[in-house]
């Protein structure tokens, strides 16, 4: 099929995936409030939620077949918003399999949990799709008064109030930073529409109105993705969050924000690059150093995980600034697997954390892998995976970013990223050595992990082992995804690279 | 000559099929994944059911089977195909990088099939012995796991296409050996020798790595077909690059094939149950040195020093550990060191040129070489009982001494016939398996006008013939120093030990047949290894004829091949005769009385001192900058310093982070951001 944006009808053609979800989203939401049944409505709604996502899966399948006339319209239909929708549905199928087990335990089992976490996902399938900037922020607080609400929907736990207050006032707060650089770039260049930007905005006459947007969708995206300086919400968040919403946040919500990043960022400013390539190399290199350091003296382990996932964003800023063809590969494929391995540490979290999350100190973990040997082993093979150690999907994920950084011309920013991960690695193995060379203080109770939560960790390691040792295939797919999409340009060396060659 | 190179696609495992005349393999990936479904079974008994012998004894030997079955099917479609090209079999992408493309790929050719046949031969004789051997151990299972991963591993080596896969294969049998070695793991003395075979292959196999790498760096590929194809165009004949990555090349087969100078891990890996050292350290693993270069003869035959380093390392190797053999009190490091010498035979061959007879001899040596382990190992395994029912000192040293032997003749009758027959095989006495192979590598030698390494080599040959009789004289022949109440227990090994050493003997008979040269007198010429073989070394020979030049087929003292065949068949038997006769009427003490020799024979008994000089010379001036590094370097320096106060700076760093910066105030927070809006704006704006 053929989409051609003049015919106004196409537009729901396009948006089909999204749409098939918020059309289920709704029903669900009927489902909820009519719900009869002896146990509540939380469990159906979630198993019903998994076949949303499979439907919005199909749907979006079936966009792989459809091409779009020009690159104009304010929805784009291209591999690489079909690829990270993949990921976006994927991590939110893996979030619903680990909640099951969470929501009745903290006594949250409850509709609305999911139906919010579908509304979640559309909004950042819309932050991939758009190729307008209206559309973009619209899917910001659409994903963001989602991802506000769950922060807090442990409504008994102080904690988690707190953090879902504090994440919606600094939320706020950056979204006003974002929709004023939208608003500079507007008047910069007389239109939202990135695909017509792409073709008016070239170097070399930059005006001032466009320069101070720039900066201030800079500083809007580097909250959302969590860099650093602008990360101090995100610890707290992370920590009072539910848990599986916290792996959640730290995977699909920031690779929504990505993908909206680079969406604006390489794609349609990819000529512009040397205005917005220092300050986003200044993020970049405090992404990876601040995170890592603050991290070696956490001793809660989800804590630990949060810091964790800013340094990860850091990793995948490398990628961004890169702003070529194997860096954007890179940056998918590493967004896949960093995305499995999260979820997989965190699904081990929350079973050892036990009723009312009592045991998330690393000390808890002490003697783990002779009392629990298979959730132990699991979760060394994800932080094995997340430290960026072979045969792991971690370390070909962090090598291809590696590459594509020393292609793209930031040697400097090669060796920052390898000794971050080198700092990374004791707060990681630290986890492991507590696990495997410590005896136990007081042996845990009985681990309760049903079967759903056991086939999210199943999936989890497989995929992480998948990528470490057989990348060639998704690595192939990642490429096809963006190919073309960053127009090949003369690059103009600055103090901070080497001249790239192109 | 691009048979498949570059048909690669991801076509699960029935493989692409490639062009090959005639040749169309049946199901060869099999013949790898047989062994290691039997490593995944029997490692989930060893972990689940490590009791459930029964069922190890049928996965075990059974995967074996199915493997032989299939290395047999392939090989006789092969032979029916006649000269056909190699056929390369891409099962999926294993690694891309820039222009470096590595399949996982089989090759099959010549070569390839029957090394394969070979391995899995020997492997499955093997393997049912071990059933007998291994009964009453409790790792049974493990042990099982451990050598079908190995034999898988060494199938690996064997049929890959790639040298990186050939890497895989040759770790592989470097870890099983590792673990198997140190099977009896709780014996510290058992667990050194692991480590010691582990510590000095890593040296040969940096030496590996090296090669691999300048392959790529000169000839751009990895593949095995289009690395041989482009070589002999982009390498000079003698240049430094090709000389470099064969002399590399070399220093890993010299690890891995225990030849001089690092030989010293073979005769330790004799702590391993006797079976794994018939299998791994005589029969198949060390003989991959051999394989390489065979495989690899094209880019060796386009260095002529090399290949003369390889002569003269295997010539040396062949004669220093024979003379060590004559020494040695050990049953089984007697045949260690006849391995170590007989790999330098092979060696000597392929350093040569003479690759078909480098692989003659690793065939029949396999045979012979794994029928004397298995026969050590039934003495071994009698006398160990006999000793322990009469509770006596059954510890492995004194079960393994050949002073506390003598006269088992009558005890263990298989044992010893066999061991007789296998025994005249290294001998060389016609018409042995040894005497067609090591004639064709002393000919090849003499031919080529080395009379230096002809004379080397006829003179081992009759050490050799010398050792072994002397091996077999304090077995089984003479008074018996077993004592009378020992004696009553001693029992002949149980069938399933019994039948692999009678096949094992008939192999050992027949086995030099398959070549016969036609230069033998009153003998048919009947040159099927040499013709069979003849097209995976068309490449190298093409190169050495159009260098070096036809060698001549006369012996340096004159004469012709048959001439000097009769001649050291004679001396061998002569040196066997003499030496029977002499050592049967010698008196020998038990172990425990023995004093060590002096002299010569002092020096022969305590190995040359190699072991001793390498103490010396490398390992205490090692360690004495071990300990410098530890105590000033490391322990002052990096750890005091530089680790711990990193270590300090980073926490407070970090606790500043934490706790100074991370407040849990929104206005806190509101501050913190922006200070980034700043460095944002500075970042721009200068």
């Amino acid at each position: 099929m053929q989409i051609d944006f003049s015919n106004q009808l196409h537009y729901f053609w396009a948006l089909l995936p999204e749409t098939v979800l918020i059309v289920c989203a709704l029903l669900l939401l009927v489902v909820d409030g009519f719900w009869k049944g002896r146990k509540g409505p939380g469990r159906a709604v979630g198993s019903l939620s998994l076949v949303a996502l499979a439907l919005a899966a199909a749907a979006n399948y079936w966009l792989l077949g459809v091409a779009e006339v020009g690159t104009t319209g304010a929805v784009a239909i291209d591999s690489y918003r079909i690829f990270t929708n993949f990921i976006f549905l994927g991590a939110a199928a893996l979030t619903v399999l680990i909640s099951f087990d969470y929501v009745a335990r903290e006594g949250i089992d409850l509709g609305e949990y999911y139906i919010l976490l579908l509304f979640c996902v559309v909004g950042m399938m819309l932050l991939a799709a758009s190729r307008d900037l209206i559309l973009i922020f619209l899917g910001f607080e659409l994903m963001s008064f989602a991802a506000y609400v769950l922060t807090a929907f442990k409504r008994d736990d102080p904690k988690s109030s707190e953090a879902g207050l504090k994440y919606f006032l600094l939320g706020a707060f950056s979204s006003a930073f974002l929709v004023y650089g939208m608003a500079l770039i507007f008047g910069a260049g007389g239109t939202t529409n990135l695909g017509v930007l792409r073709e008016i905005l070239v170097a070399g006459d930059i005006s001032p109105m466009l320069a101070g947007g720039i900066v201030l969708l800079t500083i809007g995206f580097a909250f959302k993705v969590s860099a650093v300086p602008f990360h101090v919400w995100t610890p707290d968040a992370y920590e009072g969050a539910p848990t599986p919403f916290t792996a959640f946040m730290a995977t699909a919500i920031k690779a929504g924000a990505f993908a909206a990043f680079i969406r604006i960022f390489v794609i349609a400013f990819g000529d512009l690059h040397i205005y917005w390539e220092r300050s986003i190399w200044w993020l970049a290199v405090l992404t990876m150093i601040v995170p890592n350091l603050i991290a070696l003296v956490q001793d809660d382990i989800k804590r630990l995980l949060a810091y964790s996932s800013i340094a990860h964003a850091g990793y995948l800023l490398v990628a961004l600034i890169s702003a070529n063809e194997s860096g954007m590969a890179s940056f998918l494929f590493y967004l896949v697997a960093y995305t499995v391995m999260t979820i997989g540490a965190f699904a081990i979290v929350l079973v050892i954390a036990g009723k009312n999350d009592r045991l998330q100190r690393i000390r808890d973990y002490s003697g783990l892998g002779w009392t629990h040997p298979w959730p132990a082993a699991m979760l060394a093979l994800f932080l094995v995976s997340l430290a960026g150690l072979p045969p792991t999907g971690g370390f070909i994920g962090k090598f291809y970013i590696l590459r594509a950084s020393i292609e793209a011309g930031y040697p400097n920013l090669a060796v920052i990223l390898a000794f971050a991960t080198l700092v990374s690695y004791w707060y990681y193995l630290r986890v492991i050595v507590s696990m495997y060379m410590r005896t136990a203080e007081s042996p845990l109770p009985r681990l309760e992990w049903s079967g759903s939560l056991r086939t999210a960790v199943a999936i989890c390691a497989l995929i992480t082992v998948f990528l470490g040792l057989l990348p060639s295939w998704p690595l192939l797919k990642a490429q096809q995804s963006v190919e073309g999409l960053v127009r090949v340009t003369e690059r103009v060396s600055d103090s901070f690279g080497v001249v790239a060659q192109r | 000559m691009v048979g498949g190179f570059g048909l690669n696609t991801v076509s699960g495992l029935a493989g692409q099929v490639a062009e090959g005349g005639g040749f169309n393999p049946f199901l060869p990936a099999w013949i790898i994944l047989f062994p290691f479904i039997g490593f995944v079974v029997n490692a989930a008994i060893a972990f689940l059911a490590p009791n459930q012998r029964r069922r190890v004894s049928l996965v075990g030997p059974g995967v074996l089977g199915l493997a032989l079955a299939l290395a047999v099917i392939n090989f006789v479609l092969l032979l029916g195909a006649g000269e056909s090209e190699p056929v390369v079999r891409s099962y999926w992408t294993w690694i891309e990088v820039g222009h470096l493309r590595i399949d996982a790929a089989l090759q099959l050719d010549q070569l390839s099939i029957f090394m394969a046949l070979v391995v899995t031969a020997v492997s499955f004789v093997i393997h049912v012995y071990s059933v007998g051997y291994m009964q009453k151990d409790p790792g049974y299972a493990r042990y099982f796991a451990y050598l079908n991963l190995f034999v898988f591993f060494m199938l690996v080596l064997v049929l890959a296409a790639n040298f990186p896969l050939v890497f895989v294969g040759w770790e592989g049998v470097g870890l099983c050996s590792y673990l198997l070695i140190g099977f009896w793991y709780s014996d510290p003395k058992k667990s050194a020798a692991g480590l010691k075979a582990f510590v000095v292959n890593r040296i040969g196999d940096f030496g590996f790595l090296m090669g691999m790498f300048a392959i790529f760096a000169y000839v751009g590929s990895l593949d095995f077909i289009a690395v041989f194809e482009i070589a002999p165009r982009a390498l000079q004949y003698g240049g430094a690059a090709v000389t470099m990555i064969t002399l590399f090349l070399f220093l890993g087969c010299v690890g891995k094939s225990a030849q001089i100078p690092l030989f010293v891990w073979l005769p330790d890996a004799m702590e391993g149950p006797t079976p794994v050292s018939a299998l791994i350290h005589a029969a198949t693993m060390v003989t991959a040195g051999v394989y390489l270069i065979a495989r690899a003869g094209v880019l060796f035959a386009l260095a002529p020093l090399t290949m003369n380093v390889v002569a003269i390392t295997g010539a040396a190797t062949a004669f220093i550990a024979a003379t060590i053999a004559v020494q040695q009190v050990d049953i089984k490091r007697v045949i260690a060191y006849s391995t170590i010498s007989q790999l330098g035979y092979m060696f000597l061959a392929v350093g040569l040129g003479a690759f078909t007879a480098g692989i003659f001899h690793l065939a029949t040596h396999a045979v012979f070489k794994a029928l004397l382990f298995l026969a050590s190992g039934a003495v071994i395994h009698a006398l160990h009982d006999a000793l322990h029912n009469a509770r006596e000192d059954a510890s492995e040293a004194a079960s393994q001494d050949m002073r506390n032997m003598g006269g088992l003749r009558t005890y263990l009758p298989t044992t010893y016939r066999t061991a007789w027959v296998a025994a005249l095989a290294l001998a060389g006495v016609f018409p042995l398996a040894g005497f067609f192979s090591k004639d064709e590598i002393l000919w090849a030698a003499a031919a080529h006008g080395q009379t230096v390494l002809w004379v080397i080599g006829v003179v081992t040959a009759v050490l050799t013939a010398g050792y072994i009789t002397r091996w077999i004289v304090m077995v089984f022949h003479g008074e018996s120093r077993v004592s009378s109440k020992a004696r009553k227990h001693l029992q002949p090994a149980a069938r399933v030990m019994g039948i692999p050493l009678i096949v094992l003997g008939v192999g050992s008979l027949l086995a030099g047949w398959m070549n016969v040269s036609g230069a033998l007198p009153l003998l048919p010429e009947f040159t099927w290894l040499h013709d069979f073989l003849h097209p995976s070394f068309a490449g190298a020979e093409s190169v050495l004829a159009a260098h070096v030049g036809e060698p001549s087929h006369a012996a340096p003292l004159g004469g012709g091949e048959g001439t000097w065949a009769v001649i050291s068949t004679v001396l061998a038997a002569v040196a066997i005769v003499a030496v029977f006769r002499i050592l049967s009427e010698r008196k020998y003490a038990r172990a425990k009385d023995a004093v060590a020799p002096t002299g010569v024979m002092g020096f022969l008994y305590h190995k040359w001192y190699v072991d001793e000089v390498y103490d010396a010379l490398i390992i205490r001036p090692f360690q004495a900058l071990a300990r410098f590094c530890w105590r000033v370097i490391d322990r002052a320096l990096i750890d005091g310093v530089m680790v711990n106060g990193t270590a300090a700076v980073t926490r407070v760093m970090g606790r500043i982070g934490s706790f100074v910066i991370q407040t849990g105030y929104v206005g806190s927070y509101v501050l913190v951001f922006l200070l980034g809006v700043l460095i944002v704006l500075g970042a721009v704006a200068f």
